[in-house]
């Protein structure tokens, strides 16, 4: 294989690029050696953006076209067993397709990362900005972090990759941002030299990974039947205990990357104007992102809110919420963009906060939102709508009463009777 | 709007036709407000059905300070239209604002019944000339998106002919001579109507 560097840098560029090549460009300056491919709407021009990478010598990996989604995880589980830093990129529906496969990466301990421009279930079709693919596939023993700006997705992936093969993590690894608003939108990004890239993110051990390592000249079995009294479920605990412990790494590696490339991504959380406010949103993706112009309007009329921004799902940031619901706050809303059908607490991630705010015993209000679903617009101004609503509801006790209050649950713009 | 000091984010928006280069547009004039030294630019391009022909939209969004929203833009400071017989389709006529707002449209002569408010800055520019004279064509169409790049200098004020001049040479290097002709013919023969 060809090794033009062409756009390696000497020194830091910034470019104007789309979320999506944002993400090709992380895995390319992470210098994968396996991308393994199938398009999906909106995240196709990840891959196509690599092909480009592999087909112009600029980055040297191998490049495997397949039938579906499916077989694009299968044969990463092949790749990442041989130690070799393997990436993919899907959406919607291709991660549904995937789903069994990345029970396969999570239990063999592969660190794969991979991207997801998330984007509305089918039917009806639906290609725009919604959570409820990656919410669906929560508990399969992946790290999920979302990404809420372009410059984020890229440097994601490469502290991703640094967490993901940590020798006490080995786990995979999603980074999440939105279909098109953030997939196909374009922004500058800061694309640093490759030589403190390299430094930051080292190539992985020569000899493959000291768990599970495929070697011809060394055959192993692996994945085989195991008894119910056998390791499965001590296995599986491995798996949970490792991702509780993994905060300290993700923590770590946050730090590391900020003395690397000066730019700050806090922790699992990042907890804007929160500290003396009454009333906080707890959210999460590039929404939650727009919600700081929100807190900075009602700050100016003398309004104590906050925003706290979920960047981590799993795992689940519990020591953080536990401190906000410490902190003296009355009212908490907290919006999902994604569905949980049947589920009396909102969407999946109000459901998790308010668990844990049960565990705390704090007499805190809350009110679960359900926002953004398909790409539904929501501007600042609507954002502006939910401080208030929590603000009415920690002065007054009271609840909405317009028609997007169903079942406990504001549902943001519903039109009801269609 | 230059001159204007206290505002920091300007928003446009534009309707062309499919294979009129009108995304492309979009995102080189984000390049160029980067070049010209905005802390932050954002290209949005609406993506649907994509037809040769179809009227699509582009958003974009300049400013003085970081960039958080990724609502849509629904009051535009300036609007581009590619091809004026965009203005007969009521949902582009509708999404133009009626006041607050600079129009820039593609024509050799615009007639008064435009539908247009004449509370806005009108203004045109004979894109599609300029393409056909310089032989900007892409599979038979004339290339409108290069030409629009001056007008858009000439009416807001915000891009500079040299932030323009850069981008384009820096992307197509000797090759941008033809499209640099045609951004300083642009700026030239573009009009207030009103």
């Amino acid at each position: 294989m060809s090794k033009i560097k062409k756009t390696e840098m000497d020194k830091e560029q910034t470019i104007i690029m789309s979320g999506n090549y944002a993400s090709a460009w992380g895995a390319k300056c992470s210098r994968v050696k396996v991308v393994s491919a199938y398009p999906i709407t909106p995240q196709t021009t990840v891959v196509e953006k690599l092909a480009d990478f592999v087909e112009g010598g600029e980055l040297d990996a191998r490049y495997i076209k397949v039938e579906s989604e499916h077989s694009v995880m299968a044969s990463l589980v092949g790749s990442s067993m041989t130690g070799a830093r393997s990436f993919t990129a899907t959406s919607g529906q291709g991660l549904l397709y995937m789903t069994e496969m990345l029970h396969w990466v999570s239990s063999s301990r592969l660190p794969i990362v991979t991207t997801i421009a998330s984007r509305g279930i089918a039917p009806p079709w639906n290609i725009w900005a919604e959570y409820t693919d990656i919410l669906s596939v929560r508990d399969c023993g992946w790290i999920i972090q979302f990404a809420s700006t372009h410059q984020e997705i890229f440097d994601s992936i490469l502290m991703g990759y640094k967490i993901a093969e940590n020798e006490g993590v080995m786990l995979p690894y999603f980074i999440v941002y939105g279909g098109f608003t953030q997939s196909h939108t374009s922004k500058p990004v800061r694309i640093p030299p490759q030589k403190d890239i390299d430094s930051f993110l080292p190539s992985p051990p020569e000899k493959g990974w000291s768990h599970l390592n495929l070697d011809p000249e060394n055959p192993i079995t692996h994945g085989n039947l195991l008894m119910p009294q056998q390791e499965y479920l001590d296995f599986r605990f491995l798996i949970h205990d490792a991702m509780m412990k993994s905060k300290k790494v993700i923590q770590k590696t946050i730090t590391e990357f900020k003395k690397s490339f000066k730019r700050n991504y806090s922790g699992l959380t990042e907890n804007y104007k929160c500290k003396d406010a009454d009333v906080v949103l707890i959210s999460y993706g590039a929404l939650a992102e727009q919600s700081k112009i929100a807190v900075d309007e009602l700050r100016k009329q003398g309004k104590k809110v906050g925003l706290f921004k979920l960047r981590y799902i799993r795992p689940f940031p519990n020591e953080e919420l536990e401190e906000l619901f410490n902190s003296g706050v009355k009212a908490i809303g907290i919006a999902d963009q994604g569905t949980a059908f049947g589920n009396p607490t909102g969407g999946p991630i109000s459901t998790e906060v308010m668990s844990l705010l049960r565990l705390s015993g704090k007499k805190i209000k809350v009110l679960p939102y359900v926002w953004g679903l398909g790409g539904r617009d929501v501007t600042v101004d609507e954002q502006i709508h939910v401080f208030n609503q929590l603000i009415t509801l920690k002065n007054k006790n009271q609840y909405p009463t317009d028609d997007t209050f169903q079942h406990g649950t504001v549902w943001m713009g519903l039109k009801t009777g269609v | 709007m230059p001159g204007n000091r206290k505002k920091t984010d300007y928003q446009i928006t534009f309707f062309s036709r499919g294979g009129q280069g009108g995304i492309t547009s979009c995102q080189l004039l984000a390049q160029m407000a980067f070049v010209e030294g905005f802390k932050d630019v954002m290209s949005i391009p609406q993506i649907g059905a994509e037809r040769r022909g179809a009227a699509i939209r582009a958003f974009l969004i300049i400013s003085n300070q970081e960039i958080r929203r990724v609502s849509a833009v629904t009051h535009p400071d300036i609007v581009m239209v590619f091809d004026e017989s965009l203005l007969h389709l009521p949902p582009i006529i509708n999404a133009i604002p009626k006041k607050n707002c600079k129009v820039l449209v593609n024509a050799e002569h615009l007639n008064n019944e435009n539908g247009l408010s004449k509370d806005i800055e009108l203004y045109t520019f004979p894109g599609t000339s300029i393409a056909l004279g310089l032989d900007l064509m892409l599979e038979g169409s004339p290339l409108v998106n290069i030409p629009i790049l001056g007008a858009f200098s000439r009416v807001s004020g915000l891009v500079s002919m040299k932030s323009i001049q850069s981008v384009l040479k820096e992307k197509w290097g000797g090759k941008a001579d033809n499209n640099i002709r045609a951004v300083e013919l642009s700026y030239d023969r573009t009009k207030r109507i009103y």
